[in-house]
C-alpha cells in the first residue's frame, strides 16, 4: 500500500491514537486532543472518516460510539515520510546544514560501530 | 557586475590556498593549539569569501611590479572578445548562487516543517530543569523551546531566527543528559548556527570551488571540537570519559532508523574517533594568539594582493596588444640612408644584449637622438634567438668607412669587396656582408662550424630577422 503524507491536522489525531491504547473511541480521541486546544465534534468526525478512508485507520463499534485502530504503525508512517525527505534531497548530504547537533549519521557502518565501541571499551578499563 | 565576478574570482583563488596550506597544517596546530584556534580561522576566511571587497593597503606592498609577468601570456583574458564571455561566465555563476540558495532554503524549509509535525513540547521535569542548570553552564540567557522529536536521533539546535533545542526520544540518563544538553547549549551560546549560515553563504558565492565546501567541511567539524574542548574545560577524565560513552550511544541511536533524519554526515567513524581523542586529551593548549592574527591579517589581504596583480595583468597584455598592434616595430635605418654612422650594440664576442637604454656611453657607443627607447623594448623578447643562432648582435649600418672607423681594417675581404671579415677574440669569425657600401648582413661564423653558413641567421639592416641562405 502506498501511504501519502498526512497533513498536519490530521497527523495531530494519528499522534493521539498511536500513543494510546486502541482501539479507542472519538470521545476518547477528542479527550486527548483538547488537552493542547479546542477541537470541534463535527471536523474530528470527518478527520477521522478520511483517515479511514485513506487505509491509516480501522473503525469498529464498541457499544454506541465508533473506535478506531492504526492500520500503520507510527514507526512505518515516519520511516515513509522520512524517506520522501531523503529521495528530495538526497540519501547521503545532510538533512540542513543548519543544525548544531550532538552527533549523528547514516553512512556509518556496523563494523565502525564496533569500531568505536572497542575504543571506548579500551579507555574504560585504563580508567579502572 | 562583471567586475563582482572578478572580485571573487580574485578572492576565490588565494584564499583557496590559504584553505589548503590551513587543511594542511591542522594536524600539526591539533597537536599544540586549542581547536578554538581553527574554529575561529574557518569563521575569518568565511567571512573574507562572503565580503568581496579590495584591501588597498596591499598596493604598496606588492610594488613594483615586475615588467613582465611570466604567466601573462597564459592568462585568459581577452580584453575584446571577451566581454560576452565575461557576461556568460558571471551570469552562469550568479545562477548557481541562486540554484545553491533555493536548493539550501527548500531543504531547510522542509525540514523545519518535518520538524513542526513531529516535535512535542517538553513537560517531563526532570528534563526542563537539566535543561536550566546546562543554560547556566554555557552562559545562555535567552528562552527557547525544548522539543521531543520522534524524527531526530541526537539532540541538536535548530532554527536561525528562533532556536529550538530538540532533543530524541530516548531515555537519557541525568549524567547523559547534562552532557548532551551542554554540549547543545554551548552551540547556542557561540550562536553557531550564524556561524554554519556565514560558512553555508560562502559556500553559495563560491560555489564552484571545490576548495570551499572542504573548508565548510573542516569547519563543522572543528566547531564540534571547540564545542567538546569547552564542555570538558577542566573536568576530570571520569567526566571525559563520560562524554565519550554519551557521544557512542547517539551513535547506536542513529544506526540502521531509516525513520529518523541524520546530520552531519562529515561525521565519519574517523571524526568521531579523533573527537573520542580530543576529548579524552587533557593537555592545556595554546591560545596561538599572534599566530592568528599574522595569518587572519595575510588572508584579509590577500584577495587585495592578487587584484593588484591581476591588474598589472591586464597592463601587460594591454601593452602587448598595443605592441602588436604598432605597423613596423623599429626605425628602419635603411629607409633613410643618412651620412651618420650608426650604432654597433655591444661587443661581437660578449653574449650580453645591450639595452638600448642604458645609453650612458660606457660601452664606447653613442646612441642617435633618433633612437626611441619604446621601440627597442619590443626587441627585448627576441634576444635570446640571436645568441643562440652564434649571432650576437645586430650591427645596422650604412657606410663602410664608418664600420672601418669603429672596428679598424678587416682582416679580410672578399674579392668582390661585398664581405669583410674579422677575427673575434673566441676564434670566431665576424662576416660583415655589404652591398653598395651599405651594410646588410652580419653574422658570426663559430670557428668549428663546418656547415656555419647554414647556421647563421643574419639580420638585414632593415632591422627584419632573415635566416641566411
Amino acid at each position: 500500500m502506498k501511504l501519502k503524507k498526512i497533513p498536519e491536522t490530521e497527523l495531530e489525531i494519528m499522534q493521539v491514537i498511536w500513543s494510546n491504547p486502541t482501539p479507542i473511541t472519538t470521545t476518547d480521541i477528542k479527550r486527548e486532543l483538547e488537552k493542547t486546544r479546542p477541537w470541534s465534534q463535527g471536523a474530528l468526525q470527518s478527520l477521522l472518516s478520511r483517515l479511514a478512508e485513506r487505509g491509516f485507520l480501522k473503525t469498529g463499534v464498541l457499544g454506541k460510539s465508533k473506535t478506531f485502530e492504526p492500520l500503520v504503525t507510527e514507526d512505518d508512517y515516519l520511516k515513509v515520510e522520512s524517506a520522501s525527505f531523503f529521495k528530495r534531497f538526497g540519501e547521503k548530504g545532510t538533512i540542513t546544514g543548519l543544525v548544531t547537533a550532538l552527533y549523528d549519521s547514516k553512512t556509518i557502518s556496523e563494523k565502525d560501530i564496533e569500531e568505536l565501541d572497542a575504543f571506548i571499551e579500551k579507555i574504560k578499563k585504563e580508567g579502572k | 557586475m562583471e567586475n563582482l565576478m572578478i572580485d571573487i574570482i580574485e578572492i576565490t583563488l588565494p584564499i583557496s590556498v590559504w584553505i589548503a596550506l590551513l587543511l594542511l597544517c591542522t594536524p600539526i596546530l591539533k597537536r599544540s593549539y586549542v581547536s578554538k584556534w581553527r574554529y575561529y580561522m574557518w569563521l575569518f576566511v568565511a567571512a573574507r569569501l562572503v565580503l568581496p571587497f579590495k584591501i588597498n593597503l596591499a598596493k604598496p606592498i606588492t610594488m613594483p611590479i615586475p615588467q613582465t609577468i611570466p604567466t601573462a601570456a597564459q592568462t585568459p583574458v581577452v580584453p575584446a572578445a571577451g566581454i560576452d564571455v565575461q557576461k556568460l561566465v558571471t551570469f552562469v555563476w550568479i545562477l548557481g548562487v541562486i540554484v545553491f540558495a533555493l536548493y539550501q532554503t527548500a531543504k531547510y524549509i522542509s525540514f523545519s516543517g518535518m520538524v513542526r509535525r513531529w516535535a512535542k513540547n517538553v513537560t517531563d521535569e526532570r528534563i526542563l530543569h537539566a535543561v536550566k542548570a546546562a543554560k547556566d553552564f554555557a552562559g545562555v540567557t535567552r528562552d527557547f523551546n525544548v522539543k521531543l522529536c520522534k524524527v531526530v536521533t541526537t539532540p541538536m539546535v535548530f532554527g536561525i531566527v528562533k532556536p529550538v533545542l530538540l532533543l530524541p526520544c530516548i531515555d537519557f540518563t541525568d549524567a547523559e543528559l547534562t552532557i548532551v544538553l551542554r554540549h547543545e547549549l554551548v552551540h547556542m551560546k557561540r550562536r553557531d548556527i550564524w556561524y554554519k549560515l556565514l560558512v553555508m553563504a560562502a559556500r553559495a558565492v563560491h560555489w564552484f570551488n571545490p576548495m570551499v565546501h572542504i573548508m565548510a567541511s573542516a569547519a563543522d567539524r572543528d566547531m564540534e571540537f571547540a564545542c567538546d574542548a569547552e564542555v570538558v574545560r577542566s573536568q576530570n577524565v571520569d567526566y571525559r570519559r563520560g562524554y565519550c560513552e554519551t557521544i557512542l550511544r547517539l551513535v547506536h541511536n542513529g544506526r540502521g532508523r531509516g525513520t529518523a533524519l541524520s546530520t552531519c554526515f562529515f561525521f565519519s567513524k574517523k571524526t568521531v574517533l579523533e573527537r573520542f581523542k580530543g576529548i579524552l586529551d587533557e593537555k592545556i593548549k595554546r591560545n596561538g594568539v599572534v599566530m592568528f592574527c599574522v595569518i587572519a591579517v595575510s588572508v584579509a589581504v590577500s584577495g587585495g594582493v592578487i587584484t593588484f596583480a591581476a591588474d598589472s595583468v591586464a597592463e601587460v597584455i594591454e601593452d602587448d596588444l598595443g605592441i602588436v598592434e604598432r605597423p613596423t616595430p623599429p626605425p628602419a635605418p635603411t629607409a633613410e640612408p643618412t651620412t651618420e654612422p650608426q650604432p654597433v650594440y655591444g661587443d661581437d664576442t660578449d653574449d650580453t644584449y645591450y639595452e638600448p637604454e642604458s645609453d650612458d656611453g660606457a660601452d664606447g657607443y653613442v646612441y642617435e637622438d633618433d633612437y626611441t627607447v619604446p621601440e627597442y623594448e619590443d626587441y627585448v623578447p627576441e634576444e635570446p634567438e640571436y645568441t643562440d643562432n652564434g649571432v650576437n648582435d645586430i650591427t645596422i649600418g650604412d657606410e663602410r668607412g664608418s664600420v672601418y672607423d669603429r672596428l679598424g681594417e678587416p682582416e679580410s675581404s672578399a674579392a668582390n669587396g661585398m664581405k669583410d671579415t674579422y677575427s673575434l677574440d673566441d676564434g670566431s669569425t665576424a662576416v660583415l656582408q655589404y652591398e653598395d657600401g651599405t651594410l646588410e648582413h652580419v653574422y658570426i661564423v663559430e670557428p668549428s662550424g663546418d656547415d656555419a653558413d647554414t647556421d647563421n641567421t643574419g639580420v638585414t639592416a632593415d632591422g627584419a630577422e632573415t635566416a641566411e641562405e
